[in-house]
């Protein structure tokens, strides 16, 4: 009981420095947690694009059934394809409709021998959209045109790569940076204590015994850096959440999900526990050799 | 608790602090050391107490050979001692009460333990209206008081004084020796006390290592063996 009690002690005998630990773990965890979610905003995005059917073969007309069916089979041997859905002439017509519906003089005029047959093909890996464009424009005498969303995918992808990297960037400084404050500051209370540890060791305390208080204090830091970071970039993000989702719509880019916040946390305080604990460990093995 | 030193030297650097001890203090004895300034008093205290390898020689505590490599034996050997440091070693922001349950905590006393023998130990040097208090607010005397309660709270079987008399008024003195005394009898609890003061020393009669320039020049136990040896021959 009385390493918790030493642990308190040490903590609010120099309260600044307790202070510059907890504040530079919050910042850590604020930014993990603040890139998690705004990751999760990007992937939800790309999700959205790649479940809508991302490309659309349009044929040339006169096409025998056979070579539809060919051209069928030979989109289907593409890997990640999730969905092939073939719209014929007369399906598009009774789309074109509907979409129409409002508009009588648009739908007068048009009937099906003037739209073209397609193929709406979703895939689960954007990268085989490009595949399969660049084989399909090849079939000129099949193929009339191929509607893509390169731009769009192309653009998220790069996007979410960017962001992905400055956040693990920022993150591993913020971390390294968190490891050293902490290593630091744990060295500073160790030389402030240097007294009272060598008084404890002459009483008969063990070496792990005075290292104990450095190494709860440590993790400490890390539970109320871990709770901490993620709340304030919660808290943030919630005050602009219907803004930002608005943006977006019809994606639901912040994610209101419980178990999603519920696991940023937890790896927060994971990670806060590891890296406490893992500095002051290495700072009281540092410091603490009498 | 006994202590023997073979052939005991240390040396710091060209100093010879001690030189070719060699003694035996058994189980239960009072033992005093006298001696003037730097004959090497404190440095004895010291190397029982682990605080000093010895340069050469063997150091053995209850029959442990001190083995500087064996921490845990170390630890376990001071768990068991009692000291009275010279400048007191109190922890200065922790008060009275909170160095004698540092102690206790150190020597694995359970929690709810620790709040009696604090009291106790706290009766027994009188120190009940400064138990609150930090070291920097009490005089002397009353340091040396508390540093003694956190020796005695853990029921040693060794205490180590070192001049545990030298900040205390005649009558603080006498009433020190005599809880010291008290303990070493009632307990069997092993005594080595350093100190400058003969009165004490001659009043108690007990036995007395004298040390110069870091050597025993005079134990009286050997003329205790001897006067023994004369009453068994003259029988």
């Amino acid at each position: 009981m009385n390493i918790y009690r030493n642990t308190w002690h040490h903590i609010r005998r120099s309260p600044f420095q307790s202070i510059t630990a907890i504040v530079t773990m919050t910042l850590s965890f604020f930014a993990l947690s603040t890139f998690a979610i705004v990751s999760n905003g990007m992937n939800s995005l790309l999700n959205y694009f790649e479940t809508k059917p991302e490309i659309t073969i349009f044929l040339k007309d006169g096409l025998d059934k056979s070579t539809i069916e060919n051209l069928q089979t030979e989109i289907s041997n593409y890997t990640s394809i999730k969905e092939i859905k073939f719209i014929s002439k007369e399906k598009a017509l009774t789309i074109y409709k509907e979409q129409n519906k409002n508009s009588p003089l648009l739908t007068e005029m048009v009937t099906a021998s003037i739209l073209p047959a397609s193929f709406e093909v979703s895939v689960s890996d954007v990268k085989v959209l490009e595949q399969i464009s660049q084989n399909f424009s090849a079939k000129k005498d099949q193929v009339d045109e191929i509607i893509y969303q390169k731009d769009i995918i192309t653009s998220i992808l790069s996007w979410t790569n960017i962001i992905r990297q400055i956040g693990i960037v920022t993150v591993t400084i913020f971390s390294g940076l968190t490891f050293l404050v902490v290593l630091v500051i744990i060295g500073m209370k160790i030389t402030n204590r240097k007294e009272e540890i060598n008084i404890s060791r002459l009483l008969g305390a063990s070496k792990d015994y005075v290292k104990a208080p450095f190494l709860i204090e440590g993790t400490i830091y890390g539970l109320v850096g871990g709770f901490l970071g993620p709340l304030v970039s919660l808290t943030l993000i919630s005050i602009y959440k219907s803004q930002i989702n608005q943006f977006f719509d019809p994606v639901l880019f912040i994610s209101t999900d419980l178990q999603f916040i519920l696991v940023i946390w937890l790896i927060c305080e994971a990670a806060g526990v590891t890296i406490g604990y893992l500095s002051s460990w290495i700072g009281s093995n540092r410091y603490i050799k009498f | 608790m006994n202590v023997l030193f073979k052939d005991v030297s240390k040396h710091f650097g060209s100093i010879k602090a001690l030189e070719n001890l060699n003694f035996e203090v058994k189980t239960g004895d009072f033992v005093f050391i006298v001696g003037s300034s730097g004959a090497g008093k404190s440095t004895l205290l010291k190397m029982i107490l682990s605080q000093y390898r010895p340069s050469t020689g063997e150091i053995y505590i209850d029959g442990h050979l001190l083995n500087f490599k064996n921490k845990h034996l170390i630890d376990k050997l001071r768990q068991n001692i009692g000291v009275i440091f010279q400048d007191y070693q109190l922890i200065a922001d922790k008060t009275v009460e909170e160095n004698i349950a540092l102690a206790l905590d150190i020597n694995g006393f359970p929690s709810r333990e620790i709040p009696q023998r604090v009291d106790k130990a706290i009766d027994q040097v009188f120190l009940q209206s400064r138990r609150h208090l930090f070291p920097a607010q009490l005089s002397g005397g009353e340091l040396q008081r508390a540093a003694l309660a956190r020796a005695l709270a853990i029921d040693p079987k060794l205490i180590l004084a070192d001049e545990p008399t030298g900040n205390l008024d005649p009558e603080n003195s006498w009433n020190l020796i005599k809880l010291l005394k008290e303990i070493n009898e009632s307990r069997g609890t092993t005594i080595i006390m350093t100190t400058h003061n003969f009165d004490i020393v001659e009043s108690l009669n007990k036995r007395k290592i004298t040390m110069k320039n870091g050597t025993i020049v005079n134990d009286t136990i050997k003329k205790v063996v001897k006067k023994l040896k004369k009453k068994k021959i003259k029988k």
